[in-house]
């Protein structure tokens, strides 16, 4: 845990060192609240009947959908853009030589990303509010639980990402798939049976396109935050979701955990933890 | 507080005095070796594999400083590596004071330090202070002596005074010596320098090498084992050295003994008459081997070289020879044997062998 937070310590100290980019990094969030609100007010009559079921606000819709998607870029991409650097510099393989455990330095190497990313959220929901944006506040703690779990679940994709990295040191397209196919089916801008609906209705493709809403762990994630902080519901209405949500989270740090493993196991009988 | 201070408390642990700092035995790794893709398509199925490390068995007394010669790809950072446990070996052991670099490595990352050669490594956008504080905390070390632990090694190293400049701003020297300062910073039982002075100039690299002596290395400190190219460090610090060819381990010994093995007693000779009669009658009686004489200098004196068998008494007799023979003679030099010399011969004549096992 002390090895965890000296590098989250160290992260800190860096990101503070470009304090440009910081200052950049909050304040465009900060604007990016004027056009979802004026795209959400503008098409929420027509929105409306289709988030009946997650607050009927497009708006606050959005606004969720925003932090979500923030949350899970990050979960997604710290790992292995923390390794990469950490390659790079030669800074990783000399944290791998020390006795700290390996779960430890890789919370560490991530931790720093998903706290800042948190914090920005947090920057998106209070220019939000300043907008108009009406949640039930009592309700954020839960609502945070359950996005707590979403980043869990993709720090798993994350994982699977960075174990490439060490190994392959190259991802692919993994993460874009995932972000952007997440973003997409998941709800993050209109709701997840627009899709279905969508594909059954107004094209031949196949069904199983309209299915994939289902596989996506954001879509339970994020349905169920929008029903606890924008309609008010009560937990057992989205104890499926979170259920479902927390099966994808075990699958996919169990897979994230073996491949990094894997990873660092082959890197070091291979020798190349440090070559860039 | 000097370094030996700080590197003695480790001492008292688990190892028992006999023991070795460090024990190889029959070390082997091996690296696949990675080609294009035309040539994987031409040729599938025919990947090489480069032998970097092979069966190599070696002792390392604790308190050694050891050197670790050969030329580049000689398998001395895969070695190193493994040690530090960041490549795992394809077969054989190596324990560091007892533990096993593969089953118990967390405990050899507790006793053993690594510096590697160049200066990546460090958080470049840091103060030294911080970069410190870092591995004192990855270290697991504790409590208000960790401070005090830190201002000690940056004053053993000299950095005490520019500790809270960022990294990014030291000189190459500085850097090479806040790399020491963090492995210096754990107390390690066993230090593996890669080429330290690699990057340092002449003075620093002189200072380093004292600092080394005086304050690193010796009876009840650290155990170091040191990759060097350089002569004067494997003849004037190491106390003995081994060689490494190809992955093999083909020599251990005092460097200076080696050096004696491996020299072919040649003397540089300055005499004024290079075809005085007196030469020819040495090399009847069969005294010397002229190897090569050198143009009239514009003094009037030559350089000769001599091959003179039997070692220093017979250079002895060799030299007052030349002189009642009226040899004029200005100069009568041992041609010490380089670095390179040393490990080409040994190269070129030595098998593959057990040390120390």
């Amino acid at each position: 845990m002390r090895s965890a937070l000296a590098l989250i310590r160290v992260s800190f100290l860096t990101a503070a060192s470009y304090r440009f980019a910081m200052f950049v990094s909050v304040a465009s969030l900060a604007l990016q609240i004027v056009p979802t609100y004026f795209i959400g007010r503008t098409l929420d009559p027509f929105m409306a009947p289709a988030i009946r079921g997650e607050g009927g606000d497009f708006f606050g819709f959005l606004v969720v959908g925003t932090i979500a998607y923030l949350l899970l870029a990050a979960s997604v991409d710290a790992l292995p853009r923390a390794l990469e650097r950490g390659i790079s510099t030669g800074t990783l393989e000399l944290i791998f030589s020390t006795p700290s455990s390996t779960g430890s330095l890789l919370v560490g190497l991530t931790g720093y990303e998903l706290l800042w990313t948190a914090t920005r959220c947090l920057v998106v929901l209070a220019a939000a509010a300043a907008f108009g944006f009406h949640a039930h506040w009592s309700r954020v703690p839960e609502a945070a639980a359950i996005l707590a779990l979403v980043v869990a679940t993709y720090f798993g994709v994350g994982m699977i990402a960075g174990a490439m990295i060490i190994a392959f040191r190259r991802t692919g397209a993994l993460q874009t798939v995932v972000i952007v196919g997440s973003a997409m089916f998941g709800g993050v801008t209109y709701p997840p049976a627009l899709v279905t609906q969508a594909v059954s209705r107004y094209s031949n493709a196949p069904d199983w396109i309209g299915r994939l809403v289902e596989i996506v762990p954001l879509t339970y994630g994020l349905r169920a935050v929008r029903k606890i902080t924008i309609d008010d519901a009560p937990l057992r209405a989205v104890l499926a979701d979170v259920g479902t949500l927390a099966l994808f989270c075990f699958a996919f740090l169990s897979v994230g955990s073996l491949a990094m493993s894997y990873a660092l196991r082959r890197a070091r009988a291979e020798g190349t933890l440090s070559q860039y | 507080m000097t370094v030996a201070a700080l590197t003695s408390g480790a001492l008292d642990a688990t190892a028992t005095p006999a023991e070795p700092a460090l024990r190889l035995r029959h070390l082997s790794k091996r690296f696949h070796v990675r080609r294009g893709l035309i040539a994987t398509l031409r040729r599938s199925g025919r990947d090489g594999w480069v032998h970097a490390v092979q069966d190599v068995s070696c002792d390392v007394q604790p308190g050694e400083f050891f050197g670790l010669l050969g030329p580049n790809g000689a398998g001395k950072t895969t070695l190193f590596k493994m040690l530090a446990t960041l490549t795992s070996p394809d077969e054989g052991t190596a324990t560091v004071y007892g533990a096993d670099v593969m089953r118990q490595p967390r405990e050899v990352r507790r006793m053993v330090a690594p510096v590697a050669a160049d200066e990546r490594g460090l958080h470049w956008r840091l103060s030294a202070l911080e970069n410190l504080r870092l591995f004192a905390t990855l270290y697991d070390l504790r409590g208000e002596a960790v401070g005090e632990r830190i201002d000690e090694v940056l004053s053993v190293v000299g950095l005490k005074g520019a500790e809270r400049r960022v990294v990014g701003t030291y000189s190459s020297g500085m850097r090479q010596r806040l790399l020491i300062a963090r492995a210096l910073l754990i107390r390690p039982r066993v230090l593996l320098l890669d080429e330290p002075t690699r990057s340092l100039d002449p003075v620093s690299a002189r200072d380093f090498r004292n600092f080394l002596r005086d304050e690193v290395v010796g009876p009840g400190k650290c155990t170091v084992v040191m990759a060097t190219h350089s002569a004067e460090e494997a003849l004037e610090l190491c106390d003995r050295v081994a060689v490494l060819h190809k992955g093999r381990l083909l020599a251990v010994g005092a460097a200076r003994a080696l050096e004696r093995e491996y020299s072919d007693d040649r003397y540089r000779i300055r005499a004024r008459d290079a075809a005085h009669r007196g030469w020819r009658i040495l090399e009847s009686e069969g005294l010397i081997e002229r190897r090569s004489v050198g143009e009239v200098d514009a003094d009037g004196w030559t350089s000769v070289e001599c091959h003179v068998p039997g070692g220093r008494d017979a250079a002895a007799h060799v030299l007052a020879s030349l002189i009642d023979a009226g040899v004029g003679v200005a100069g009568f030099d041992r041609v010490e044997l380089s670095l390179a010399d040393l490990i080409e011969r040994i190269v070129a004549s030595r098998e593959p062998v057990t040390a120390g096992a």
